[in-house]
């Protein structure tokens, strides 16, 4: 699952169009679209709108370790207009508290320092971009995965020859689009780390809780129990070879622990 | 090697840092205001990290050496750990680390001038008894010594301290710098194996027997004394095998007078750090088997550690002296 965040429509268009995301008009909360496993939420200007609209996502979709990306624009006191770059420090400006993605992915994007403001500025800071969203967005998204697939990017749409000023939706989406594919190659290898952390052992653990009872406690105990089954026997159909006589879940376990126990110790 | 470096404001003009950062000319660099900011975030994977690790340079503060684990000794009475460094390059499935650490960065404090004062002055408050101060514990010793300069440096500075015993652990073969360097008989190059076959599977990066035997062949033959640390030992089924198998490779080589010590003992990690290590990596055949949890110890079990170390025991007296045998039971 990637989950795209934007603070403006402009911001989001190219992306909406690249990956044909179609409105969710039942979630009104924010402005929402989807296609398969990519969602993007468009959430207002600022840190406030920025961690509501993150929160209500994460906690609508309910996925475990998704991608997420901040997208937007930034200032920059000496960058040229239209730059991408990805955020590998984000600094809060009013709490000071700093974030550190890390740079795991090889990417044509250049990195740099991000701060994040509560108001928007003309004095830009030296050697950062600047942004009204990003520490918010880090803030929000790291109770929800992990940091290695949280990112920001940013395209520089002001400086200090062209000062931010309101900018039509049009024109925001023409300073973006040209990272489109940039963009996407890093979704696309965040998504594939993401595929490392998953567990692939739900199809047969829902098999088995659907069959027999199990406590929560013996919820966690089985999963364990099916990993470790994984690691041991990976080419074994373990549904396949359950003997007839079990008829409970707590019996299929005392099986199973006793039936890895035995197994050779190989590496 | 390291794809990106964090460097703590206060240390950006370090000397030392000036000098390892000139090795990654061209690489992001980035300031920080504490390691720990990186280290110990909750919400990162130290498994995803591993994939492209980042090095952190930055200041020690606080105590700079610790009392070494009770039950781990190579015949000293006084004992000493020290961490120059705080994780590392390599990625043993075994290794406590990916435990006890959030973030796979490898931290490496610059300021080595502070070790060598509290080492010194640890050493001195012993008078003339011999004080071991060991190295690698959190991170290997002679990794990064291209860079970093680690053993050169606190040899140099502390070889004129009669009762200072310096143990410098090691899966690597960075060992350049030692053969430049005067002998020091009170150094001890220890370095950590594990069965040809366990290696493939479980130490991920380390350098093959092979090679780091070729290491302590040049190390031995310009008189540096040899430590061996078989230590994990892992269980597996046949366990007696592989480990005479490795005993064989390993005294085919080294030269039993020059082995200061030999210590040895079996898998055992804190719970909490095997819970943590068994969810990042739920599919590792090593965390599938059966272990036994006593006591906040995750283990083989009481006896079947002893039984182990007894084997590892008896297959290394029939190559060396019982002096120079240290099991670990800590």
């Amino acid at each position: 699952m990637l989950i795209i965040h934007t603070a403006l429509h402009g911001e989001a268009r190219a992306l909406i169009n690249h990956f044909s995301l179609k409105r969710q008009h039942d979630m009104n909360a924010f402005a929402c679209f989807r296609a398969d496993n990519i969602f993007l939420i468009e959430s207002g200007i600022g840190k406030t709108n920025t961690a509501s609209a993150i929160g209500w996502a994460c906690g609508m979709l309910n996925v475990s370790s998704p991608v997420m990306l901040n997208i937007g624009m930034a200032g920059h006191t000496a960058c040229s207009i239209g730059e991408c770059y990805i955020a590998n420090r984000i600094e809060d400006h009013a709490t000071q508290h700093r974030y550190y993605p890390p740079q795991l992915v090889d990417t044509p994007l250049g990195s740099d320092c991000l701060l994040t403001l509560d108001r928007p500025t003309e004095n830009y800071p030296e050697k950062c971009m600047v942004d009204m969203e990003a520490s918010a967005f880090m803030q929000a998204a790291i109770r929800f995965t992990t940091i290695e697939l949280c990112q920001s990017i940013k395209v520089i749409s002001d400086n200090t020859l062209k000062p931010a000023g309101r900018m039509k939706d049009s024109e925001v989406e023409s300073l973006l689009a040209p990272h489109t594919e940039a963009v996407t190659g890093l979704a696309s290898d965040l998504g594939q780390y993401r595929a490392e952390l998953m567990d692939n052992t739900g199809a047969t653990f829902s098999q088995l809780t659907q069959q027999w009872h199990f406590t929560k406690y013996q919820q966690q105990q089985l999963a364990r129990l099916l990993q470790r089954h994984q690691a041991l026997q990976p080419d074994e159909e373990l549904i396949d070879t359950i003997p007839a006589w079990i008829d409970s879940g707590k019996a299929f376990m005392r099986w199973l622990d006793g039936h890895l126990n035995n197994l050779p110790v190989r590496l | 090697m390291f794809s990106t470096i964090y460097v703590e404001e206060a240390v950006c003009d370090h000397p030392r840092t000036r000098k390892i950062l000139q090795h990654f000319r061209g690489r992001t660099v980035i300031e920080c205001r504490h390691y720990g900011e990186l280290l110990n975030l909750k919400a990162q994977n130290f498994r995803l990290q591993k994939k492209q690790p980042a090095l952190i340079l930055a200041e020690k503060q606080g105590k700079k050496i610790l009392p070494a684990p009770a039950g781990y000794h190579i015949g000293a009475r006084h004992n000493y750990y020290f961490s120059h460094m705080l994780n590392c390059i390599y990625d043993c499935r075994y290794c406590f680390l990916q435990g006890m650490y959030q973030s796979a960065c490898s931290v490496l404090f610059v300021n080595y001038e502070d070790f060598i004062h509290h080492i010194r002055q640890q050493a001195l408050s012993h008078h003339d008894e011999a004080v071991h101060f060991f190295s690698g514990y959190d991170g290997d010793s002679l990794a990064l010594e291209p860079l970093s300069l680690f053993a050169e440096t606190f040899i140099n500075d502390l070889r004129n301290i009669s009762n200072i015993w310096l143990e410098l652990r090691t899966k690597s073969t960075q060992v350049r710098s030692l053969l430049a360097l005067e002998p020091w008989p009170q150094c001890i190059v220890a370095f950590s194996f594990t069965p040809e076959d366990i290696s493939k599977a479980l130490e991920h990066g380390v350098p093959a027997i092979q090679q780091r035997l070729n290491a302590i062949d040049k190390l031995q033959q310009r008189g540096w004394p040899i430590g061996l640390r078989l230590d994990p030992l892992i269980d597996i089924e046949d366990f007696e095998q592989q480990y005479r198998g490795l005993l064989q490779q390993l005294f085919s080589v080294i030269n039993i007078d020059n082995i200061h010590s030999i210590s040895f003992g079996a898998f055992r990690m804190p719970e909490n750090f095997y819970n943590r290590m068994t969810g990042l990596y739920p599919k590792e055949r090593l965390f599938a088997f059966n272990m036994e949890r006593h006591d906040g110890i995750v283990s083989y079990g009481e006896s079947r550690e002893q039984d182990m170390r007894n084997t590892m025991r008896e297959m290394l007296l029939e190559y060396v002296r019982p002096s120079i045998l240290f099991p670990c039971v800590a």
